[in-house]
């Protein structure tokens, strides 16, 4: 039973950051990560969106948590990310799932733009 | 045994002499890797690019905190570097990397920069 978990621990490390700063590089490093697997992203789901947006997005949400300085509370983060990329990479979603989640961002924009139409009509 | 090998790996003639210098390495192909003139024009084309910096004058000894590059456009920078030369920049290595000159030395100890 002990050697199972051992083997258990050594395929599956928990990964928890000792330091504000390491857990900081981890966010960094899921960044780079999430950046580099765009052109796959496009590829495997047919997306039609550009590289810079699909960027944008990423840098949004990354933004979103600029304020975190709690180490535990990144760590949760970066955990939640690289499930999701992992998952994204892995064609484990559908191209809806995906689509989904870049879609905010556009539709947001879009709401924003025609609100902006609209009240400058009505004024 | 081991003495009589030892003086027959000792001897002449497995030392390469100067006349066979030229038969010892091979030399199919002139060295492949890039000048350093290139790396240091590409890499500073590259970061000229970037939106954020367009209209700053780039050094080779600039940081990426003097252009006005926070970590995740430091971060934009370096995939696009790795793009363009077809390289893949070890965490530990991008972690670190925080100017044009750290890039540049980056790239030049990597080989298989093209």
């Amino acid at each position: 039973m002990a050697s199972n978990i051992t083997a258990i621990k050594t395929m599956r490390p928990a990964v928890v950051s000792f330091t504000y700063e390491l857990a900081r590089k981890r966010c960094l490093k899921l960044y780079r990560n999430c950046i580099r697997s765009i052109p796959y992203l496009i590829q495997h789901y047919n997306l039609s969106y550009n590289f810079s947006e699909m960027k944008l997005k990423f840098r949004e949400d990354f933004l979103q948590f600029s304020q975190v300085k709690q180490k535990n509370e990144l760590d949760r983060l970066a955990f939640i990310g690289e499930t999701e990329l992992y998952d994204a990479m892995s064609l484990l979603k559908t191209r809806s799932h995906v689509v989904n989640y870049f879609e905010t961002h556009t539709h947001k924009k879009q709401l924003s733009d025609s609100e902006q139409l609209l009240k400058k009509f009505f004024e | 045994m081991l003495r009589s090998l030892s003086k027959v790996l000792n001897s002449n003639m497995f030392r390469p002499t100067t006349s066979m210098n030229g038969y010892l390495y091979r030399n199919y192909g002139s060295d492949a890797r890039l000048g350093d003139k290139e790396i240091t024009d590409r890499v500073i084309e590259i970061v000229s690019n970037y939106d954020k910096v367009l209209g700053k004058t780039v050094s080779p000894s600039t940081t990426f905190k003097e252009l006005g590059l926070d970590s995740l456009d430091a971060a934009d920078v370096l995939v696009a570097v790795e793009e363009d030369f077809g390289i893949e920049i070890p965490d530990e290595e991008a972690d670190r990397i925080s100017s044009l000159k750290e890039t540049i030395d980056f790239i030049k100890k990597t080989p298989t920069a093209k």
